[in-house]
C-alpha cells in the first residue's frame, strides 16, 4: 500500500472515535479489573480501604472446588453445544446444497431461530420443558415416549444438556449459513472428477468437501467457542444456575459474586481467569482466521 | 449446478424426509410460541395439552399493547428503549466503524490494533462490568439509555470495523486517488464515493447491529433498573420470572419481541447472511 | 490556473472547427513567453519502500505545454513517479515544484493536478456527467456554470449522448473518454497519464492515440504520460524519458532518443526490433578510423568511420559495441552514400510482416535484423547484398555501457 502524503495524521483521526470508545469501555475496564483481582475490594456503599494482596484471590479461586466445577460446566457447555451445532450445521449446509423444489424458501427458513431474540429463545423452551405443561412432556407422553411427566430442567442430570438444546436451536443456522456459503465455492470439476475416478459420496465429502470447508469453519467454530463461552443470559433465564449448581456457569459464577455476594476483589480474580481461558480460544481465532484469509 | 443428474429414488425420499424433519426441528418451537399466545389459559394447562387451541385468545396481545394497562406499559417501554437504544448504538458503530475500517483498510492502520479491538468483544462481558458499574454510578447515568448506548456501541463497533474493512479492502484504490486528485478530502471521498460503493455492506451492518444490540441482555440487566432504561429482553426476563402465571402472556410478550428481528431477519436475508459470512467465508 | 487556458473552456468550443483549431495552434505557438513557463520541476526525487529503492535521484523540468512521456519496462517505477508527482505517495527525499511553489508536502487535493488512471478510476456510483463535474463540484462551482463545463467536455469528447449513464454501461473507449473528460473539465496546471491506453483494443489505441494528440496541439495542458508502448511515446512526445529499475537513462526528444541513445539500455528499449548491438573492434590506421566486425564464415567486415569523434579514436586497438537500427541495414542504398557501406552477407532467417522482411544476419558474434523492402524475395541461406546505413550509427563503451 503506497503511503499518502498526511496518511499518518489522518490515521490517528479516523481511528478516534473507534478507539476512544474501546479505550473507556473495553481497555481501561479490564486493566480495573485486573486490578481489582488483586485486592480485597468489596462492593459496598461506605468508602472502604482498598489493599493489595497479591495473588491470594487467584489462590483461593483455584482452590475453590465450586469454582473449579463451574468452569467445567461451561467447558462442558461449550464443547457440546458448539460440536452439535457444527455437526447439525453442515448436515443441514450438505441438505440445502441440494438440488430440490422450494430450496430458496428452506434457505430462508433456517434464519428463524437465528433472529429470535435468545432471551426469547430462553423462555420459550423453558416453556416447552414446563415439568406440569410443558410441550415436550405432552408430545413425548402422547407419542409413548415417556411414561410421565418429566422435570427436564429440574432434574440435575438432564438439566445442562436441555439447555445445550435450546443453545443449538438457536445457533445452528449461523453455523449452517456459513458452511453452505463455503460449499457454494468446492469446485464442481473437482467433484466430478473424484465421482470419475470412482469416489463414493462419503469419501467425496471426507476427502474433498470438508477439507475445502475446514477452514471457514474453523473460524466459525472459535468464534462461536468464544461466545459459548461466556454464556449468562440463556442460562440466567432457564434455570438460574440450578437444578444444584448443575448449570452454574462460569459467567453466572462470577455475576453472582459480584451482585450476590458484592466480593468484587474476588470477583474480579474469577473474571480475569475466565477472560484468560478466553484469550487462549481468541488466539485459536487467530490462527483460524489467518489460516482462512492470509491476513488477520 | 447439477440440475440435469437425476437422483434414485430412495435419495429422493431420504432427502425429502430429513426436509421434513428439519422444517419441523426449526418451526415447531415458533409456531408453539405462537399459539401459547393465543390460546385460553386453560387450554395451556390441560394435560396432555390442547395443541390446537379450542378458541383464539387474543386478549395478551391486546393487554400489551395497551399504555393505559401495567403490563401493557412495562412492556411498551421496554420496546421503546430497545428500538432508541438498538438504533442510536448501531449509528454510532456504524459512523465510528466506517472511520477506523478506512484507517486499517487504506492508512496503513496496524492490524495488531485490529486485533486488539476485536479481542475486546470476544472477551467475556463479566471482565468489564464491575468497573464500568461503577464509573456509570459515579457519573449518575445507571439506569439510562445513554450508558447502555456506549456499552453496545464498544459491543459494536469492532464488529462493524471487521466488516466494513473486509468491504473496502477489495475496492479498487485508484478510485479515491482520483476523487483525492479531483480535490476531494478523505471525509468526501469516505462521504461520496466509498459509501455509496459499499452501500450494501454498510446495510447488511446497520441490520446486524442492530439485531446484536436488540438481543443484548447482560449490560441491560445490570445497568438498566426500572422503565427509563430496561430493554426488551430485560423486560422477558422479568415477565417469565416474575408474578405473571399465565403463559400466554409471556408467549405473546416473546412473539411481539421478535416480530423486528425477524422481519429484518426474512426481509433482508440476503444481505445478513452475506454480513454474517462474510469474515470467515470470502475472507 | 492561466486565463489564456481557462478561457478555452469557456469559449464557445462548438464553433471550433478544424480550421480553427489550427489558428488557435498558431496562436499558441506564438505566445512564446508561455512555452518557457517551467511547469514541472522535479529535484534530486528518491522513494523507497522499506530497504528497495524505487526510484532514484529523479531530476526533470518541463514547460508549458510538454508532452513528456515516461517509457520504461515494467516495475522501473513509471507509475510510482506519477504517484509522487499527484501526491498519491510521499516522497523520500527530494524536492516537487509546480509553476515554482513546492509541493512536495501538499496535499494531491490542491496541487492543482489531473490524472487518467490505467483503470479509468470512473466512480461507479455516479453517471458521466456527475463522474466528469466530480472535481467542480468538490471545488463548489455553481451548479450552472458546471452543467456548461460538462456540456462543452462532452462535445470535444463525443460524451453528449452517454451524459446520464452509469460507467457500468459504458464500453472501453467511452470509459476511457471519461476519464479524460474528468481530467479536461477542470483544466489543471498539469495533467497525469499513467498508461491510459493500454486496457484498450488496437484498434481503439490507435484512434485515441491520435485523439490525444489532437486535443493536446488544440487544447495545449502540460502532460505526463506513462506507456508502455513506444509508438505511442515516440508519435505523442515533446520530450521522453526513459526510466529503467528507477533511474533516468535519458531524457530528450523523440528523435534525440530514438536516434541518439544514451546508453545501450535506452537503445534496445526504443524501437521495434530493437536497435542491434553488435561487438566490433577500433582500428585507427594513418588518421582513418576503421571499424571492423569479426564474421564466423568469412573476412571481418570492415568500413571507415568518416565523422570519428576524439573519443571514438580513443578507442584505438580496443573493441565498442555499435548500434545500427535494422532499418539501417538494407537492400535499398542508402541516402548519403559517403556515409554507407555495402557488403554480402548470409542471411540465416527471414520474417516477413507484410511491408517489410526482416532478414536475420550474424556479425561480430550476435544475431542482426536488417529491414529489407517487402518484395525482396531472399530466403534464408541466401547472400545479398546489403547496404549499412552509417549516418545514425551509435557507439557504446562496452564496460559502461554508455553512449560514445
Ligand atoms: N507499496 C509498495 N511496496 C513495495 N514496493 C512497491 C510498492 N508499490 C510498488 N512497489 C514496487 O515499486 C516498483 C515500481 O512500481 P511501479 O508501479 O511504479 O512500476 P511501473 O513502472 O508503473 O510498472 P508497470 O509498467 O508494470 O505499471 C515495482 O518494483 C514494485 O514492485
Ligand atoms: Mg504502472
Amino acid at each position: 500500500m503506497r503511503s499518502l502524503i498526511g496518511a499518518k495524521q489522518q490515521k490517528w483521526l479516523l481511528l478516534a472515535p473507534a478507539l476512544t470508545v474501546l479505550a473507556l469501555i473495553s481497555f481501561v475496564p479490564f486493566v480495573q479489573t485486573l486490578w481489582l483481582s488483586f485486592s480485597d475490594s468489596e462492593i459496598s456503599a461506605l468508602p472502604t480501604v482498598v489493599s493489595f494482596i497479591g495473588l491470594e484471590n487467584y489462590i483461593y479461586a483455584l482452590t475453590d472446588p465450586d469454582f473449579i466445577d463451574s468452569l467445567g460446566r461451561t467447558l462442558y457447555f461449550t464443547f457440546v453445544s458448539v460440536g452439535a451445532e457444527v455437526i447439525l450445521g453442515v448436515a443441514v449446509a450438505l441438505l440445502l446444497n441440494q438440488q430440490f423444489k422450494g430450496r430458496t424458501l428452506m434457505r430462508a427458513l433456517i434464519i428463524l431461530p437465528w433472529a429470535i431474540p435468545t432471551i426469547v429463545n430462553a423462555v420459550t423452551w423453558r416453556l416447552i420443558y414446563n415439568p406440569e405443561y410443558g410441550a415436550l412432556n405432552s408430545l413425548l407422553m402422547q407419542l409413548g415416549i415417556i411414561g410421565e411427566y418429566q422435570s427436564w430442567l429440574g432434574n440435575p442430570d438432564v438439566a445442562m444438556n436441555m439447555v445445550i438444546l435450546a443453545d443449538v436451536w438457536k445457533n445452528f443456522p449461523l453455523v449452517a449459513y456459513v458452511a453452505l456459503a463455503a460449499l457454494q465455492t468446492v469446485p464442481m470439476d473437482m467433484l466430478n472428477a473424484a465421482r470419475l475416478e470412482g469416489a463414493n459420496a462419503w469419501r467425496r465429502f471426507f476427502k474433498i468437501t470438508l477439507p475445502w470447508i475446514i477452514g471457514p469453519l474453523l473460524v466459525i467454530i472459535v468464534l462461536r467457542s468464544v461466545e459459548a463461552f461466556r454464556v449468562f443470559d440463556i442460562i440466567y433465564v432457564m434455570t438460574r444456575g440450578g437444578p444444584a449448581n448443575q448449570t452454574k456457569t462460569a459467567s453466572f459464577y462470577v455475576y453472582q459474586e459480584y451482585f450476590s455476594y458484592l466480593r468484587s476483589g474476588s470477583g474480579s480474580s474469577y473474571a480475569i481467569i475466565v477472560a484468560l481461558i478466553s484469550i487462549i480460544l481468541i488466539f485459536g481465532y487467530y490462527k483460524a482466521a489467518k489460516r482462512q484469509n492470509g491476513s488477520l | 449446478m447439477h440440475s440435469t443428474i437425476k437422483r434414485p429414488r430412495h435419495l429422493s425420499c431420504l432427502l425429502y424426509a430429513s426436509l421434513t424433519l428439519l422444517a419441523f426441528f426449526v418451526l415447531a418451537p415458533v409456531l408453539w410460541l405462537l399459539l401459547m399466545s393465543l390460546s385460553s389459559p386453560t387450554d395451556l394447562t390441560k394435560v396432555p395439552l390442547q395443541w390446537i387451541p379450542s378458541q383464539w385468545d387474543f386478549s395478551r396481545y391486546a393487554l400489551l399493547l395497551d399504555w393505559q394497562n401495567g403490563s401493557g406499559k412495562r412492556f411498551l417501554a421496554a420496546m421503546l428503549n430497545s428500538l432508541i437504544i438498538a438504533t442510536s448504538a448501531s449509528f454510532i458503530a456504524l459512523v465510528a466503524g466506517v472511520l477506523a475500517a478506512y484507517a486499517f483498510s487504506r492508512r496503513n492502520a496496524s492490524m495488531l490494533l485490529m486485533f486488539a479491538f476485536l479481542a475486546t468483544i470476544m472477551m467475556p462481558p463479566i471482565t468489564y462490568i464491575l468497573p464500568l458499574y461503577s464509573a456509570f454510578s459515579e457519573l449518575g447515568i445507571l439506569n439510562t439509555k445513554v450508558s447502555l448506548i456506549i456499552c453496545y456501541s464498544a459491543m459494536l463497533i469492532p464488529f462493524a470495523i471487521w466488516l466494513m474493512k473486509t468491504n473496502i479492502d477489495v475496492l479498487p484504490e485508484e478510485i479515491e486517488h482520483a476523487a483525492m486528485i479531483e480535490g476531494a478530502g478523505t471525509i468526501y471521498t469516505l462521504r461520496k464515493v466509498v459509501l455509496p460503493i459499499i452501500l450494501p455492506a454498510i446495510g447488511a451492518t446497520a441490520m446486524l447491529s442492530f439485531l446484536t444490540a436488540w438481543d443484548e441482555f447482560f449490560y441491560a440487566l445490570i445497568f438498566s433498573s426500572d422503565l427509563s432504561a430496561k430493554t426488551i429482553p430485560v423486560a422477558i426476563a422479568d415477565f417469565s420470572a416474575g408474578r405473571v402465571t399465565d403463559f400466554g402472556v409471556i408467549a405473546s410478550v416473546g412473539v411481539l419481541a421478535s416480530v423486528p428481528p425477524v422481519l429484518i431477519a426474512l426481509f433482508f436475508q440476503r444481505f445478513i447472511v452475506s454480513g454474517l459470512v462474510g469474515g470467515s467465508v470470502k475472507g | 490556473m492561466s486565463d489564456s487556458s481557462s478561457s478555452f473552456i469557456s469559449n464557445q468550443v462548438s464553433d471550433i472547427s478544424p480550421v480553427q483549431s489550427s489558428t488557435t495552434q498558431s496562436q499558441r505557438r506564438g505566445s512564446s513567453a508561455d512555452q518557457d513557463d517551467v511547469i514541472l520541476s522535479i529535484r534530486s526525487l528518491c522513494k523507497s519502500y522499506f530497504d528497495a529503492e524505487i526510484l532514484q535521484d529523479i531530476n526533470l523540468e518541463i514547460n508549458s505545454g510538454d508532452f513528456l512521456v515516461l517509457v520504461g519496462p515494467s516495475g522501473c517505477g513509471k507509475s510510482t513517479l506519477l504517484s509522487c508527482i499527484g501526491g498519491l505517495t510521499d516522497v523520500t527525499s527530494g524536492e516537487i515544484f509546480c509553476r515554482g511553489k513546492n509541493i512536495t508536502q501538499l496535499d494531491p487535493a490542491k496541487r492543482d493536478i489531473a490524472m487518467v488512471f490505467q483503470s479509468y478510476a470512473l466512480f461507479p456510483n455516479m453517471t458521466v456527467a456527475q463522474n466528469i463535474g466530480f472535481g467542480l463540484e468538490v471545488r463548489k462551482v455553481p451548479a450552472a456554470e458546471r452543467k456548461q463545463k460538462i456540456q462543452q467536455v462532452a462535445e470535444i469528447l463525443h460524451l453528449q449522448p452517454l451524459l446520464d449513464r452509469t460507467p457500468a454501461q459504458l464500453s472501453g473507449g467511452q470509459r476511457q473518454r471519461v476519464a479524460m473528460g474528468r481530467a479536461l473539465v477542470r483544466d489543471p496546471t498539469l495533467f497525469l497519464f499513467d498508461e491510459p491506453l493500454s486496457n484498450l483494443d488496437a484498434k481503439l489505441r490507435l484512434s485515441m492515440r491520435t485523439e490525444i494528440k489532437h486535443l493536446h496541439q488544440r487544447l495545449g495542458g502540460t502532460m505526463v504520460y506513462v506507456t508502455h508502448d513506444q509508438v505511442e511515446a515516440m508519435t505523442l512526445a515533446s520530450k521522453i524519458m526513459v526510466l529503467n529499475q528507477g533511474r533516468i537513462q535519458q531524457f530528450g526528444s523523440p528523435e534525440e532518443v530514438y536516434k541518439r541513445p544514451a546508453n545501450t539500455f535506452v537503445a534496445e528499449f526504443m524501437g521495434s526490433p530493437a536497435m542491434n548491438l553488435i561487438r566490433a573492434k577500433v582500428i585507427v590506421e594513418a588518421g582513418a578510423v576503421k571499424i571492423q566486425i569479426h564474421r564466423e564464415d568469412r573476412a571481418p567486415l570492415v568500413f571507415i568511420e568518416q565523422a570519428a569523434t576524439d573519443a571514438l579514436r580513443a578507442f584505438n586497438n580496443q573493441s565498442v559495441i555499435i548500434g545500427l537500427r535494422p532499418e539501417s541495414i538494407s537492400d535499398v542504398a542508402a541516402r548519403d552514400p559517403q556515409r554507407s557501406h555495402s557488403a554480402e552477407c548470409r542471411i540465416e532467417y527471414i520474417e516477413g510482416i507484410g511491408s517489410d522482411v526482416y532478414a536475420t544476419l550474424k556479425l561480430g558474434g550476435s544475431d542482426v535484423i536488417s529491414r529489407l523492402h517487402g518484395d525482396s524475395n531472399v530466403s534464408a541461406g541466401d547472400r545479398q547484398q546489403l547496404h549499412f546505413d552509417l549516418s545514425n550509427i551509435s557507439y557504446f563503451d562496452p564496460s559502461s555501457q554508455l553512449r560514445i
